[in-house]
């Protein structure tokens, strides 16, 4: 099936190549001529990769690595246009001659960059939009980055990026201008070269060439009902201009933890131990005959290691063609033992002019992952939990040499190291596009890719481990599957008249996505030597094995209008229409308009006045766009299997029960965004300056509404509740110093978003999370609450006063007892009650802000890039946990009589009647600033040898990633959150509602520890 | 050649307008509501998934409701349970909890995930038109029987409860605040949907006309009868129970299992003495009762983690004749070669070579001679046994009539399997033997998941749990009415303000 549809896309595309190629050449024999030229730059040097356009028409070509070029012309007063990135456009009528030099100006180039939109590129100076643009040399890059997320946090203004997970390989938390959204992901919309994909951020950051944030409905509603987060447009590279040039480049790094709990030893955790059951009247667990050791689990379990970079690209470009394949390999060892992540990748990228009216291209990119999973989530299962909270005084092993147990439960370096835990992901995607000048200005363009994502994990409990033993070893596989075939074809029609020129776009999407999901295990294995690889060999086939298949359908069609008056005044107006599978009949269609316009202010007398501004555009915006990512089937009431045995042998009576609560009246949740921009040029240009405020409201939210669990569900998605995000952004870019020999550049951008929720759904008052299970035997509880005029993750709880001490007088507390942890009566009623609860600090930073500085001097560059949030808060739950167990407060915990003077009470906070483990003591201020990196490089100037000629460029590097951070916060790092929504990687093939709980921000607990990396790497260019 | 331009973009055009016509979205992997109630035996699905709903999934996790932890209310907030893993088990050990705890909440979600299996299973089952209205009766049946266990468990927690039935799904109000609904009214309403079961249920499954094989886990005949009793016992509806616990005896099917630790096994996964279990296979679907009741460090029983234990306060009352007394690991050689036993007291300090064990493991769900050595096992969980009916009618009789040799026959009876010391009438009066059946209850049922109804029927939960407390060196916190009942869980608070916990702890 797969096969068969890719045949047909590429016989399709093949059909419609072979039509435009055997199309005759409109060239008529009258007045054609051939002329010839060489473009240089102002020291005279030839100029590769200019474009020379035979203006008013589709002619064009592009230089050559001697900067040399070649036309044909025709028509009746011909006139070259020449254009090159960084250089100030010309104009040259082309008379009589036929041989030219033409010396091009370096431009102000910000200005004149070309960025690629939704569906088109536009000239950036004709931009209506909101967009952020971050190009390869603005990116973080090399070391442990290995995500789009990491290369871009902290460097484009409103885009909150979030590193709230440090294991190898993992995801980020991106949203863009606030969330949006309560229960649905917030993550924006991935575009790589013209391809909507989940999978876009985990694509190789070397490969980038830039990245165009949209951010208002303006730029965004060309994607309708995706649009609502943002979306991130990705370009990757095509080959440098004029010549074939091989890259290399080699890194290696070292990474060291920064995150180091404070722990007791053995023989302290065993005598607290003691004494705490003695004050609870209970037996001492570790009697003077227990082996007391002392053992190190945290330096039992992690380590600092390494990290390599390997990439090797070739590129070339000529006038009709460009292309890129790179080929990079990536190895990192975790700081955390078993967690090492290593990544093949390679892309091809390619593009072809066959005549002046038909371009095609094709872009391939192929990835294989292979990771040591561990659990990282906020959960007791984690291996940093049982690294934590390790008694320190088991031993690690037996006498024989078998792991130790203590409780009947594998200690935690069995846990971390013993069970196989894999997980390969591979990716292949592939587009082709093919673009077709049916008649002057009027552009077919279709495209047509699939994706196709695997994911397997495989694991394996060997003997060695409780689990393991009691099943003869345990296997399972895990593979889930995901496919999405695309297809694009839009139409452009630009055309001018007088000072009216107008660009018009119409186009229709359609797309698929298939996902699959089996599981298949065994248990009962001689030997564990097979591992996950030979499920037969197993005596016993478990779990049974389960497969589920879901479908999703999108079709659209999309409209765009552009119209620029005199270059002065500009206005895009678009429309989409989304129709989703996954809404029911009635409910398919979302209709998305928006309207934007620009005026270019520059040339008005009253600017010019001022002598401000040597560039001024202001823009305003608003428009809708939608979201439509929830669970599949949810309009459908769906049955799933449950079952049991009922029968006197063993066999399993088949039972069916509701999934969920459907709702077949659910559709689309809207956003609507107001935007107003200036984008700002002072100083000739040397200092640009984009500042943009924002209201963007939510309505219609796909909610997942809180039920009464007398209903068989805890929630349902319907359609309810309003959600407001208003903020500013500034992005700023200066030229501080530039001479010939030393240059210094700064980018800076700040962004303040405020969010506040404005409804929920009817008669539902208020909507929690909960934290995780602090321990197996205590459950998660009320941590964060939802209320209209709040913002998303506000932490709820009580209100810690001390300890309460021995002779406290404490009627609010009846029965407590000395040592227990002391609430404040806030609705002064005389008692501690859950309705004595607060909110205790919001989670989501108010503030983000980055800071770039470039500096070159002769040879060297310096890069020093500051990124920080402010005004946030954690829920520090490692600390509560480390506190009652095996952290070094606990020799401060409560002694009646003895040790009374403390804020640690006794033997936490799961004793008492009265209030909560989530409380005001563990929520910590988090706000923090943190020299992201730091790398200096060095160009050897190899050109000075004439045997090494080949080589174009050789360079050195050493960097630092994560070097410091300048932080209030104790816990395991300021940017951690377990409970963090993640990157949206299509729903969850085994469940009806992926989980995403923006309601849960900022609780610390588990997380995988900090660590700062240093890489060194050398970089040649050959040509 | 424009022509030929306009030939492309109109056969471009087409092509835009051409795909994905439908957008139905292709169900693969789910039933819906159009193809999920058809036949026979999609009915018979939607009634075992009620069944399955009395304990947790067939893989993984399999620790919720009836396969442990419904016992945390149960019983280890009487003076039978401990936990010494602190915690919210600690809490409820200790008499401390309050609505923010799991325990309490997980029993009300996962009591009422049945009852809305049960809702949902009716009114679908219901409205069939391809079964037989014989096959209806029967289907219905068994589902309100199940569904009647579970608001049984909820209102023994929690008194007065939201009534959910299949009558709110017609138009149902998912945002709805109702108001909790009187043990009375929940109990007429019960007692009519079991009347109704016990008259269209049989005896057994053997030799079914709907079902092939002889499932013995589904609901019978005695076991509606059996429930309805216990529900008028919660009543103290004397009358009632004598005749029920009458007609259950005369059905004669059931008796004693000759051996009170045999009964327990796991390879006893239903005898003469079952009326209504919960049925785990270790290998299909296993529960974690092993882990949670199996003894720390113990040399056989592998890898457990003595979590419902028992207190040594109450191991300490039987006698050693007692068979029922050896249904406990109380002493044994630990994989460490430490002897693990009783401290002289609660926090004695073990001399070299032993270990003190804070409280003491039961075989109920653990025997040594079960699925020692997988993670799951397959132990039943008995809901209801014969034992109970006659404990119930010496009960009813006694209140009925005073002392009573039938009720001290009948107690002896359940004694004499176990060599238990037996009762003699004289040495009892009413009173006296109202306290001798609630102790022998204790010693009968202990993790079965009625010590708690017990101790409240017979309004000794204050003054039994109290002097416990007491003993074992720990406030004596609860007080009556306050402990009652159970707080409505705290999310459920929230959701619905009237869900009203002023009055409870």
């Amino acid at each position: 099936m797969r096969t068969t549809t890719s045949f047909l896309l590429y016989l399709g595309l093949w059909v419609l190549a072979s039509l435009g190629v055997s199309l005759p050449t409109r060239a008529q024999k009258k007045d054609v001529k051939e002329i010839t030229g060489t473009v240089t730059d102002a020291r005279s040097g030839p100029l590769a990769g200019v474009t020379v356009n035979l203006k008013g028409t589709q002619r064009t070509t592009v230089t050559d690595a001697a900067g040399q070029f070649r036309l044909t012309i025709t028509g009746h007063n011909p006139v070259l246009q020449i254009t090159s990135v960084g250089y100030e456009d010309q104009e040259i009528p082309v008379g009589g001659q036929s041989r030219f030099s033409i010396s091009l100006q370096p431009s102000n180039k910000k200005l004149e960059e070309v960025v690629v939109v939704g569906y088109g590129t536009q000239r950036k100076r004709d931009l209506t939009g909101a967009v952020s643009s971050v190009n390869s040399e603005h990116m973080t890059l090399g070391g442990t980055i290995s995500n789009v997320g990491q290369a871009i946090q902290g460097r484009a203004a409103g885009v909150q990026v979030q590193q709230a997970d440090f294991s190898p390989g993992a995801g980020m938390n991106i949203v863009i201008r606030g969330g949006n959204s309560i229960t649905t992901t917030n993550q924006p919309l991935y575009v790589v070269d013209g391809f909507t994909t989940d999978n876009g951020s985990y694509i190789n950051p070397n490969d980038i060439e830039d990245i165009q944030i949209l951010k208002d409905a303006s730029a965004t509603a060309i994607y309708g009902a995706r649009g609502a987060n943002g979306v991130v447009l990705i370009t990757t590279k095509k080959g440098k201009a004029g010549k074939v040039i091989i890259e290399g480049d080699a890194s290696n790094g070292q990474q060291y933890l920064t995150y180091k709990p404070s722990l007791i030893n053995g023989t302290q955790y065993a005598a607290i131990q003691n004494a705490i059951a003695t004050e609870n009247n209970t037996t001492p667990p570790f009697p003077a005959s227990f082996p007391n050791t002392n053992t190190d689990w945290w330096k039992l379990t992690t380590q600092n290691s390494s990290v390599q970079n390997r990439t090797v690209n070739v590129s070339s470009n000529d006038k009709n063609s460009r292309i890129y394949v790179s080929a990079s390999y990536l190895k990192q060892i975790g700081v955390l033992k078993h967690t090492d992540m290593q990544r093949y990748s390679g892309r091809v990228g390619a593009e072809r002019s066959l005549n002046d009216r038909v371009k095609l291209g094709a872009n391939v990119y192929a990835a294989s992952t292979t990771s040591d999973v561990q659990k990282y989530s906020g959960d007791i299962t984690a291996p940093l939990y049982s690294i934590l909270t390790a008694p320190p005084n088991i031993p690690v092993y037996n006498p024989d040499g078998t792991y130790y147990r203590y409780l009947g439960k594998d200690n935690a370096l069995a846990t971390l190291m013993e069970p196989t835990n894999t997980s390969v992901n591979k990716l292949v995607n592939g587009n082709m596009y093919f673009d077709y000048e049916l008649i002057p200005h009027l552009t077919y363009h279709i495209s047509a890719g699939g994706e196709f994502s695997q994911t397997t994990n495989g694991q394996y409990i060997p003997l060695s481990l409780v689990a393991g033993q009691a099943n003869g070893g345990a296997a399972t596989e895990q593979m889930g599957t995901s496919e999405r075939w695309l297809v694009e074809q839009y139409l452009t029609y630009k055309f001018t008249t007088g000072s009216h020129s107008f660009t018009a776009l119409f186009g229709t999407t359609n797309q698929k996505d298939l996902l699959q999901f089996l599981t298949a295990g065994s248990k009962g294995y001689s030997t564990d030597i097979f591992l996950n690889n030979n499920l037969g060999a197993g005596a016993t086939s478990y779990p049974a094995p389960t497969t589920n298949k879901q479908e999703i359908k999108l079709s659209s069609f999309f409209g765009r209008l552009n119209y620029a008056y005199n270059d002065k005044l500009l206005a895009t107006f678009t429309l989409r229409d989304d129709i989703s599978s996954r809404f029911g009949p009635n409910f398919r269609h979302g209709i998305f308009p928006s309207g934007a316009l620009a005026w270019r202010m520059t040339d008005e007398t009253f600017v010019k006045s001022l002598n401000t501004f040597s560039s001024l555009k202001a823009r305003v915006s608003y428009g809708v766009t939608g979201n439509d990512r929830i669970g599949n089937y949810g309009y459908l009431s769906t049955f799933s299997p449950y079952n049991t045995v009922l029968g006197p042998n063993s066999t399993l009576s088949t039972g069916i029960e509701p999934a969920s609560l459907s709702n077949n009246n659910l559709k689309w949740e809207s956003n609507a965004q107001f935007d107003f921009g200036l984008d700002m040029g002072f100083a000739k240009g040397k200092v640009n300056a984009t500042i943009d405020i924002y209201r963007k409201k939510t309505t219609d939210l796909l909610l997942a509404v809180p039920v009464g669990q007398w209903w068989g569900f805890s929630t349902q998605t319907a359609n309810a509740g309003s959600i407001e995000n208003k903020g500013i952004e500034l992005a700023l870019n200066t030229e501080n110093i530039r001479t010939d020999n030393f240059s210094w550049n700064t980018t800076f951008n700040i962004a303040y978003n405020r969010q506040k929720d404005l409804t929920l759904a009817n008669s539902v008052k208020v909507i929690s999370t909960n934290t995780a299970n602090p321990s197996g035997v205590v459950s998660a509880q009320e941590f964060t609450r939802l209320e209209p005029g709040k913002e998303l993750g506000v932490i709820y709880g009580y209100k810690y006063l001390g300890v309460i001490k021995t002779g406290d007088q404490n009627t609010a507390q009846p029965n407590a007892k000395p040592g227990d942890p002391k609430f404040a009566d806030l609705n002064g009623d005389g008692k501690i009650t859950p309705d004595d609860r607060t909110y205790l600090g919001n989670t989501n930073p108010h503030y983000i802000a980055g800071i770039s500085n470039d500096l070159h001097y002769k040879g060297f560059d310096l890069n020093i890039f500051f990124q920080g949030a402010f005004g946030y808060n954690l829920y520090d739950m490692n600390r509560l946990v480390l506190e009652s167990t095996t952290g070094t407060a606990v020799l401060d915990r409560f002694v009646a009589g003895s040790h009374e003077n403390t804020s640690v009470p006794r033997n936490g906070y799961f004793l008492s009647t009265y209030g909560s483990y989530v409380n005001s003591r563990f929520v910590e201020n988090a706000s923090y600033v943190r020299l992201k990196q730091l790398s200096l490089s060095y160009n050897i100037p190899v050109n000075l040898i004439h045997q090494l000629s080949f080589i174009d460029g050789l360079r050195i590097y050493a960097s630092a990633q994560n070097l410091l951070t300048f932080t209030g916060y104790k816990g395991t790092d300021p940017e951690v959150n377990v409970h963090a929504a993640g990157n949206y990687v299509g729903a969850n093939p085994t469940s009806n509602s992926p989980t995403v709980s923006n309601t849960a921000g900022g609780l610390d607990f588990n997380a995988f520890p900090s660590f700062r990396t240093f890489v060194v790497g050398v970089r040649v260019d050959i040509h | 050649m424009k022509r030929q331009s306009l030939i492309f973009l109109v056969l471009a055009l087409s092509i835009l307008g051409a795909c994905n016509k439908s957008l139905d979205p292709q169900v693969y992997s789910s039933l819906t509501n159009a193809n999920a109630f058809q036949t026979e035996s999609d009915a018979i699905a939607a009634v075992n998934a009620v069944y399955a709903r009395l304990k947790g999934p067939s893989i993984g996790d399999n620790y919720v409701y009836w396969t442990v932890r419904h016992f945390a209310l149960t019983d280890l907030t009487t003076d039978i349970g401990h936990c010494s893993y602190g915690g919210d088990p600690g809490q409820l050990s200790l008499a401390q909890w309050n609505s923010a705890n799991g325990l309490i909440g997980q029993d009300w979600q996962y009591a009422y995930k049945l009852v809305s299996d049960a809702n949902n299973a009716i009114y679908n089952i219901s409205a069939m038109s391809g079964i037989t209205e014989a096959q209806k009766t029967q289907f219905l049946s068994e589902i309100k029987f199940c569904r009647a266990v579970a608001y049984n468990d909820l209102t023994d927690a929690f008194g007065p409860v939201i009534l959910s039935t299949e009558k709110d799904l017609a138009s149902p109000n998912f945002n709805s605040q109702p108001t909790p609904t009187s043990v009375e009214t929940i109990d007429s309403l019960l007692i009519g949907d079991l009347q109704a079961a016990s008259a269209a249920l049989p005896l057994n499954y053997a030799n079914n006309a709907i079902y092939s094989t002889n499932d013995i886990g589904r609901a019978t005949k005695g076991a509606a009868l059996t429930l309805m009793m216990k529900i008028y016992l919660r009543a103290k509806n004397w009358q009632k129970v004598a005749d029920i616990s009458q007609q259950i005896i005369g059905l004669n099917v059931y008796s004693l299992y000759p051996s009170y630790l045999g009964l327990f096994t796991e390879a006893n996964k239903w005898c003469s003495e079952n009326i209504f279990s919960v049925l785990c296979d270790a290998n299909t679907n296993g529960a974690e009762l092993m882990n949670h009741f199996g003894p720390l460090n113990h040399p056989v029983v592998q890898n457990r983690w003595q979590y419902y234990a028992v207190s040594w306060d109450f191991w300490n009352s039987f006698d050693d004749q007692d068979d029922r007394k050896w249904c406990f690991y109380p002493s044994y050689t630990g994989v460490d070669g430490l002897k693990y036993m009783q401290g002289p007291t609660l926090t004695s300090v073990a001399p070299p070579g032993f270990s003190y064990m804070a409280d003491i493991a039961t075989k109920k769900y653990a025997d040594s001679t079960g699925s020692v050595l997988s993670y799951y096992d397959g132990h039943s969980v008995d809901i209801l046994r014969y034992a109970d009916v006659l404990l119930s009618r010496a009960e009813a009789l006694n209140e009925l009539n005073g002392i009573n040799q039938e009720s001290v026959d009948l107690i002896n009876q359940v004694k004499g399997r176990s060599h238990a010391k037996q009762l003699t009438m004289a040495n009892y009066t009413q009173s006296t033997l109202r306290d001798a059946i609630l102790q022998e209850r204790g010693w009968e049922f202990f993790y079965e998941g009625k010590r708690r109804e017990d101790l409240i029927r017979m309004n000794k939960y204050d003054v039994l749990v109290n002097a416990y407390l007491t003993r074992i060196g720990q406030p004596a916190v609860v007080t009556l009415p306050k402990n009652k009942y159970f707080p409505y869980p705290l999310s459920q608070v929230t959701l619905n303000p009237n869900l009203n916990n002023a009055d409870r702890q």
